[in-house]
């Protein structure tokens, strides 16, 4: 089968954090890197705003992922020292264990993993020269569970995490992790099953940085109206360099998708900045 | 790396639950068990996440001294990885 | 500069563990032979040492397996194995030309796992025992999955060594590249101690005349019956052929020392 669906969403983990007091904290936390940072700090109103027009857009890709039937979603992701420290980084990591679980707050995750698929873009990369890493567990956080929350909250259907390195110099370049796409794709035109697919992350933010609160928004802008032209091969020519000075290096992740699309247009794109250090993008692709 | 062990002490602090808790008893002995420079001892002591990142640690680990302080303990962010 | 030596070498651990249990005059021969080796690397005045190698869950386990993986630690500690009767030693790393290998890698279609941080266990460190004696020359090691499937192809083997090849070339030092593994063995197998000395003399044939296209087209099956679970290694012995291609390949010692379990073999290139 051809790809079903393709998505990209922010994984910011403030976007399941409550209103209130779980933000604040996250925002103590975050500014005590650099005070200035938080000269826009949200109210509690402008804090609930943001939940609800995140959820709108969740809403909105959460429809085109049923109404496309999958029946496993790769998520395409990077790991933030949970699974993956310095003696370990994996530039390409994909997951073949049986089950993969993880806890975010008071949510608790918990889906088969879908290791035939996984062994299956392993062995396709060998085949053509991508040298994935492997491993028969691995724990999942926030870059995976903020959007399953919202896009799989049943473990109705298993999923297949993949790890990209777009945390710790040095990381692939943009052209490469589009190849890795462009390799999935093939792929799930190959499987029996229909084949879904979500990138997490970015887009401009600054964590653990004293740039901790701003946001290139015009950049953002820029990446989003490229997916609505269906341009996104045009994007391999960044360079990380490029991606690092707008604090989007996780969108990398995104350029995973971006390859396995192809040419196609986003069907659908939402946009908002947080005012504390990110700035959220929702894409859909509708693919059949 | 230049700074790995420290690097691996903040790691530990957050993900490695022992760890966490033994530093909380006697962050001094913790120290120990890593190869550190005494500059980077004083960073350590001194709980301040930008002096961490002068010596060349990741931003998202430099904030994972915080876990020691008293005012961020109960803080939501160790409730999530 | 560019790989002022290369060479290919076995390393079973009863090579030194129970030296004297092999037939002496075959242990003789092989080891001197080994130790020849490394006087003639140290010959070649090299700045530093790139291994291409293996480990033995000495650092990765099934939850974080690499196929390609470039060390870029400042030292590496080793043996882990106590009974080695190698004396433990922090052999140097060489950051910068990890970093130039990893960099290379990723800007020209390799996707290396990296690290900084791994112990060396007998893979590397008993061809360093007998290459690098004093353990002085720093060491950049270049790990292969040869440890559990996937494993990489004998083709991409052969590109991945030749990429390296390229870049080392390139480099500014004097590069002695080494890879170590093989030949035949069935570790912690029924077949434990069994040795397929066709299958070695056709390897070691293949090497030596340099056919890459046999090289490239052995399949993991075939070296999973044919030279067992430790049979795998073989892939850093292509990736070296990969790295040195112009290169003419000798046999310097090959002797299937039941005793070790293993066909061991050493093969010099030369240019």
């Amino acid at each position: 089968m051809p790809l079903v669906s393709a998505l990209a969403a922010s994984h910011a983990p403030n976007i399941l954090l409550e209103p209130g007091r779980e933000w604040e904290d996250f925002m103590d936390l975050h500014y005590s890197m650099a005070p200035q940072g938080s000269a826009r700090r949200p109210t509690l109103d402008q804090q609930k705003k943001l939940r609800q027009d995140a959820e709108s857009a969740f809403a909105a890709l959460r429809a085109d992922l049923e109404q496309a039937k999958p029946d496993v979603l790769i998520v395409v992701a990077n790991d933030q020292f949970v699974n993956f420290f310095w003696n370990n980084i994996p530039t390409f990591f994909v997951t073949i264990a049986d089950r993969v679980q993880g806890q975010f707050t008071k949510h608790k995750f918990d889906y088969r993993n879908h290791k035939e698929l996984g062994k299956a873009i392993i062995r396709a990369g060998m085949e053509k020269g991508i040298d994935f890493s492997f491993g028969e567990h691995i724990e999942l956080q926030h870059t995976q569970n903020v959007p399953l929350h919202f896009l799989l909250p049943q473990a109705t259907i298993p999923i297949l995490p993949i790890y990209v390195n777009t945390w710790v110099d040095p990381a692939p370049s943009p052209r490469r992790c589009y190849q890795v796409g462009e390799l999935i794709r093939e792929v799930a035109n190959r499987a029996t099953e229909r084949v879904a697919i979500l990138a997490t992350g970015g887009l401009s933010h600054f964590p653990g940085s004293p740039r901790i609160g701003e946001i290139d928004e015009s950049f953002d802008h820029q990446l989003l109206d490229v997916m609505r032209q269906g341009k996104g091969r045009s994007l391999v020519d960044y360079s990380v360099e490029d991606l690092l000075k707008a604090g989007d290096t996780e969108f990398l992740n995104w350029m995973v998708v971006i390859g396995a699309v192809g040419d196609a247009k986003a069907s659908f794109t939402a946009y908002m900045p947080d005012f504390v250090a990110t700035g959220w993008g929702f894409v859909s692709w509708k693919l059949v | 790396m230049s700074c790995y062990d420290l690097s691996r002490l903040l790691f530990d602090l957050k993900m490695n639950e022992a760890v966490y808790q033994r530093a909380s008893a006697d962050f001094e002995n913790v120290m120990t068990g890593y190869d550190l420079s005494s500059e980077e001892k004083d960073a350590l002591r001194a709980g301040d996440p930008r002096k961490l990142r002068q010596l060349g640690v990741h931003g998202m680990l430099c904030l994972y001294i915080k876990r020691l302080n008293p005012q961020f303990r109960d803080n939501i962010y160790w409730a999530q990885k | 500069m560019a790989i002022v030596f290369a060479c290919a070498a076995s390393h079973a651990p009863g090579m030194t563990a129970w030296t004297e249990a092999a037939p002496k005059e075959q242990a003789e021969t092989f080891l001197g032979s080994y130790r020849k080796l490394g006087e003639r690397l140290a010959a070649s005045k090299p700045d530093a040492i790139v291994a291409l190698t293996v480990e033995h869950w000495a650092n990765f386990f099934l939850n974080g397996m690499p196929t390609f993986c470039i060390g870029r630690a400042e030292y590496y500690d080793g043996p882990i194995e106590e009974w080695l009767r190698i004396p433990k030693a922090r052999v140097p790393g060489d950051t910068k030309l990890s970093a130039e290998l990893i960099d290379a890698c990723l800007d020209s279609g390799f996707d290396p796992l990296f690290s900084d941080e791994l112990l060396f266990d007998h893979a590397t460190f008993l061809p360093l025992h007998f290459l690098n004696p004093n353990m002085a020359l720093p060491v950049v090691p270049v790990i292969i999955n040869a440890l559990t499937p996937p494993m990489p192809s004998a083709k991409r083997c052969f590109a991945f060594g030749e990429f390296i090849g390229q870049v080392l070339e390139r480099s500014e030092k004097r590069i002695a590249l080494i890879a170590t593994g093989g030949l035949s063995h069935w570790p912690g197998e029924a077949q434990h101690g069994r040795i397929n000395l066709p299958f070695d003399k056709k390897f070691l044939d293949n090497l030596i005349t340099g056919d890459h296209h046999q090289l490239t087209a052995y399949s993991h099956d075939e070296i999973n019956t044919e030279a067992g679970s430790g049979g795998h290694e073989i892939r850093t012995w292509i990736a070296l052929a990969g790295a040195v291609q112009k290169w003419k390949a000798e046999l310097v010692a090959y002797e299937p020392v039941v005793p070790w379990a293993t066909g061991c073999g050493l093969v010099e290139f030369s240019h």
